[in-house]
C-alpha cells in the first residue's frame, strides 16, 4: 500500500498496542508519530506524484465522463458508447434519455439495466461512435488508503463551468460500497471515481452529511453484474443475480428482535415450524437490531440456503436451521 | 433508531447512517476487521497536515484573523510591509480587529472596499507582519496541488484546483418576501392597487424593515407597482447590500419603508438544495469577476485567507465557501492590480 504519505494504518495500530503494554515504548512511539512527517519527507513526494498523475490521465477522463438524464453524471467505457453510472440517475431499464457531451452537446441514450442495492446503472447512447471512453478497474483492485480523483457535475450541468475536480483517497472499499474524501454533491451522482492510472473504480452514489462521508458505487459491483445489466435486467434487492430468498413471514418489531405477525402458508417459515408470536432474535449469530438487518440476512441468501434461527418462543430461546424459499410477494415487512 | 434508515427508503445521496448500518451488518458476517483509512490518514487529516503545517509555518506571518465586535469573521491576508491587509469586505462590520499570529490586537485605521469582488483593503501599524509572496496564477490548470489556512490560522488545508478559471454569476440581492405562486389566490380584490405578500421571511431583509405577511406593495423606488411579478423584477435589478425604498399599504393606512437587501442564498436557503448539504457557506457565494476554484473544506471564516502554492507563492485569495464540494478565490493578478490602483 503506496498511500498514507506517513504509515499503513496497520502498523499504527500494532504500535498503539505496544503502548499499552509498555509506557515508555509507547512514548517513544509517539514522539516519532510527531517529528515523522518532518522527516519522511517522502509525504510530499507522494502528493506531487499523485498530482502528476492525475494531471497526466485528466483530459482522457474528462472526455468520458457525460452529464446524464436530468441533473445526473456518467462516464463512458467503451467505443461504442457504454456508459457507467448510478441506478438512481439512470432509473428503470429501457427508457430514453439524454446525455451531455463535454461540449455540451446532446445524445440521446436508452437506459440499460440497473443493481439496486450497489446503485449501479448502465446507459447505451445511441449515437454511433468511436466515442472516448475510460478502462475499468480490474476486480478486487482497489484498497482502502489508494490515492483516487473524482469527476462530475455537482450542482448539474452547467455550460461555463464544466467538470469538478476533486482528488482524495479511498477511506473504505467494500464489495457493495466505497467510501472515501472526495466531497460530493447532487449532480455528481453517476459520476466515475477514477485511481492513479485512470482507471474507474467507483461511481458516485451518495453522501453522508460530514465531509468525508462520501460513497461510490465500486467497480466489482459492475463487474459481477455485467451482463445483466448490458441486456437491460432491472436486479432488485441485495442479490446481484436476483434471486432473492424468502422465508414467509410478516414482521413487527418487538422490544427485541422482530415478533412474527403472520406465517404464510407453504413457506419456509411454515415447513420448519415457526409460529405467529414468535420472536426472531438472531439469523446466522446477527442480532437482529433493525429491519435492514432482517432484511439484509435473508435478502442475500438465494432460495435453497440455510439459515441459523434463534428465535424466542414463550420465554425461551430456541434455535433452528431453516432452508430459505424462493422469493415470495414484496414487501418492506414480508421475508 | 435506524430503522428504515438504508438503500430503498432513502433520499440518494443522504446518509448518515448507511455506514453504521454496514458496519453492524459488515462486522457481524466477517467477523473480522477490515481495512479503514483512519481519520488522521486522510487527506486533511491531522497526520497529514502535520507535514503541511510545517511548509506553512514560514508563512503564518503573513496571515491575520480578522475579528468585529472581537469574534473571528474572516481571515487577512498582509500584502505590504506597511501594514496593508487584504480580506472579505462582505463579513465585515463596523467593530474591526485584527488578531496577527503572535496574539497581538490591532485596530485598522483605514478600510477601502472594492464591492465589485468584495474585498476590502485593511491598514494597521505594526511591524510584526510580512507580506506574502504573489505567485504566477496565469498557468494554474487542474489538479494543481493547493493550501491555505482554516479559520484557525495556525491549521492548515489541503486540496486541488478543481476547474478552470471561469466567472460566477452574481445572484441578485432579496427582500424576504414571497408570493403565492397561484394566480388565483394572489390577485385577490383587495390586492388590485398591488402586490399582496404572503409570506415575510424571518431575518430577511423585509422583517428587517418592519414589513408584515398580507401587507400591499404598490410603489418601489418611485415607481407604481401592481403585481408581484413587477415587484420581483424590480428588485432583481438590485444587489444584496443596496437599500430599495418602498410604499406600502397595510389596511387603511400607506406606509414608506426602506429595506437593505439580503443575500439571496442566506435568505432563501431551501431554494437550492446543494446548500443544505453543504455545511456553513458564504454569506455571498457569487459574483467576483473570474475566479479560481479549489476543493479544500474550509470554513466562512477562513475566507480572506491566502490560496497557496506548496512553495508558499500565493496565487489567489479565498472569496467564498461556495459549497460542499467548491471554495472559490480571486485571483492573484485580479488582486495585484486592485492594490497597484489603490492610493
Amino acid at each position: 500500500m503506496s498511500s498514507s504519505p506517513l504509515k499503513p494504518p496497520s502498523l499504527l495500530r500494532q504500535s498503539s498496542l505496544l503502548a499499552q503494554v509498555h509506557a515508555l515504548i509507547g512514548v517513544l512511539f509517539f514522539g516519532l508519530l510527531i517529528t515523522s512527517p518532518l522527516i519522511a519527507g517522502s509525504w510530499l513526494d507522494d502528493f506531487i506524484h499523485t498530482q502528476q498523475r492525475v494531471q497526466s490521465n485528466l483530459t482522457e477522463s474528462m472526455n468520458a465522463t457525460v452529464g446524464v438524464g436530468e441533473g445526473g453524471s456518467g462516464v463512458i467505457v467503451s467505443a461504442d458508447g457504454l456508459v457507467l453510472t448510478a441506478a438512481h440517475v439512470s432509473g428503470s431499464p429501457n427508457r430514453r434519455i439524454q446525455c451531455i457531451m463535454p461540449d455540451g452537446r446532446r445524445v440521446a441514450a436508452r437506459t440499460l439495466g440497473r443493481f439496486d442495492h450497489a446503485d449501479a446503472g448502465m446507459v447505451q447512447l445511441e449515437e454511433e461512435g468511436p466515442w472516448p471512453f475510460v478502462a475499468l478497474a480490474s476486480q478486487g483492485s482497489v484498497r482502502a488508503g489508494d490515492w483516487c480523483y473524482a469527476l462530475g457535475h455537482p450542482g448539474g450541468y452547467q455550460p461555463e463551468r464544466g467538470l469538478v475536480l476533486r482528488v482524495g483517497k479511498v477511506i473504505r472499499s467494500r464489495s457493495q460500497l466505497i467510501r472515501s474524501d472526495c466531497e460530493l454533491l447532487r449532480g455528481d451522482s453517476g459520476g466515475p471515481l477514477f485511481n492513479l492510472q485512470g482507471q474507474v473504480i467507483g461511481i458516485h452514489s451518495r453522501i453522508g452529511e460530514p465531509m468525508d462521508d462520501n460513497y461510490h458505487a465500486p467497480i466489482d459491483a459492475f463487474h459481477r453484474t455485467w451482463e445483466a445489466l448490458k441486456s437491460g435486467e432491472d436486479l432488485q434487492g441485495f442479490r446481484e443475480d436476483g434471486q432473492q430468498a424468502y422465508l414467509g413471514v410478516v414482521v413487527e418489531d418487538a422490544e427485541k428482535g422482530f415478533v412474527l405477525q403472520e406465517v404464510r402458508s407453504n413457506s419456509a417459515a411454515e415447513r420448519s415450524g415457526l409460529h405467529v408470536g414468535d420472536i426472531l432474535l438472531q439469523i446466522d449469530d446477527m442480532p437482529m437490531d433493525d429491519i435492514e438487518a432482517l432484511r439484509w440476512a435473508v435478502g442475500s441468501k438465494a432460495p435453497g440456503e440455510r439459515v441459523k434461527v434463534l428465535y424466542l418462543r414463550d420465554g425461551i430461546e430456541h434455535e433452528m436451521e431453516i432452508e430459505l424459499g424462493p422469493s415470495g410477494r414484496r414487501h418492506r415487512r414480508s421475508l | 433508531m435506524i430503522r428504515d434508515k438504508f438503500q430503498s427508503s432513502l433520499p440518494r445521496l443522504v446518509s448518515p447512517t448507511l455506514e453504521l448500518i454496514c458496519a453492524l451488518v459488515w462486522g457481524m458476517v466477517c467477523g473480522a476487521q477490515e481495512p479503514y483509512l483512519e481519520r488522521g490518514d486522510r487527506v486533511n487529516g491531522w497526520k497529514t497536515r502535520q507535514g503541511f503545517e510545517a511548509l506553512y509555518q514560514d508563512h503564518r506571518a503573513s496571515v491575520v484573523e480578522i475579528l468585529d465586535g472581537g469574534h473571528q469573521v474572516a481571515l487577512g491576508t498582509v500584502v505590504s510591509d506597511s501594514g496593508h491587509i487584504i480580506t472579505k469586505a462582505s463579513e465585515l462590520g463596523s467593530d474591526l480587529e485584527i488578531r496577527d499570529h503572535q496574539g497581538q490586537r490591532h485596530v485598522p485605521f483605514s478600510i477601502q472596499v472594492d464591492p465589485e469582488i468584495d474585498l476590502a483593503i485593511l491598514q494597521i501599524r505594526s511591524s510584526s507582519l510580512r507580506p506574502v509572496r504573489w505567485g504566477d496564477d496565469s498557468q494554474v490548470a487542474m489538479g494543481l496541488w493547493v493550501m491555505a489556512p482554516h479559520e484557525d490560522e495556525s491549521q492548515v488545508r489541503v486540496g486541488v484546483i478543481s476547474t478552470s478559471a471561469r466567472e460566477v454569476k452574481r445572484k441578485p440581492g432579496a427582500l424576504g418576501i414571497v408570493f403565492f405562486s397561484d394566480r388565483r389566490q394572489r390577485d385577490t380584490p383587495s390586492s388590485a392597487l398591488g402586490a399582496r405578500i404572503n409570506r415575510v421571511v424571518e431575518g430577511g431583509a423585509a422583517d428587517k424593515a418592519g414589513i408584515k405577511e398580507g401587507d400591499v406593495i404598490v410603489q418601489i423606488d418611485g415607481k407604481p407597482v401592481q403585481r408581484s411579478e413587477e415587484v420581483i423584477e424590480l428588485i432583481q435589478q438590485h444587489e444584496a447590500g443596496e437599500t430599495i425604498g418602498l410604499i406600502i399599504i397595510r389596511g387603511e393606512e400607506e406606509m414608506s419603508m426602506q429595506a437593505t437587501l439580503g443575500f439571496f442564498d442566506a435568505t432563501f436557503p431551501e431554494q437550492d438544495l446543494n446548500i443544505t448539504l453543504s455545511g456553513d457557506i458564504s454569506k455571498r457565494r457569487t459574483g467576483f469577476g473570474l475566479i479560481l476554484q479549489h476543493d479544500m473544506p474550509l470554513p466562512p471564516k477562513a475566507m480572506g485567507g491566502p490560496l497557496m502554492q506548496f512553495s508558499g507563492e500565493v496565487i489567489g485569495i479565498n472569496i467564498s465557501r461556495y459549497d460542499r464540494v467548491a471554495t472559490l478565490a480571486i485571483p492573484a493578478s485580479r488582486v495585484r492590480a486592485l492594490l497597484e490602483a489603490s492610493p
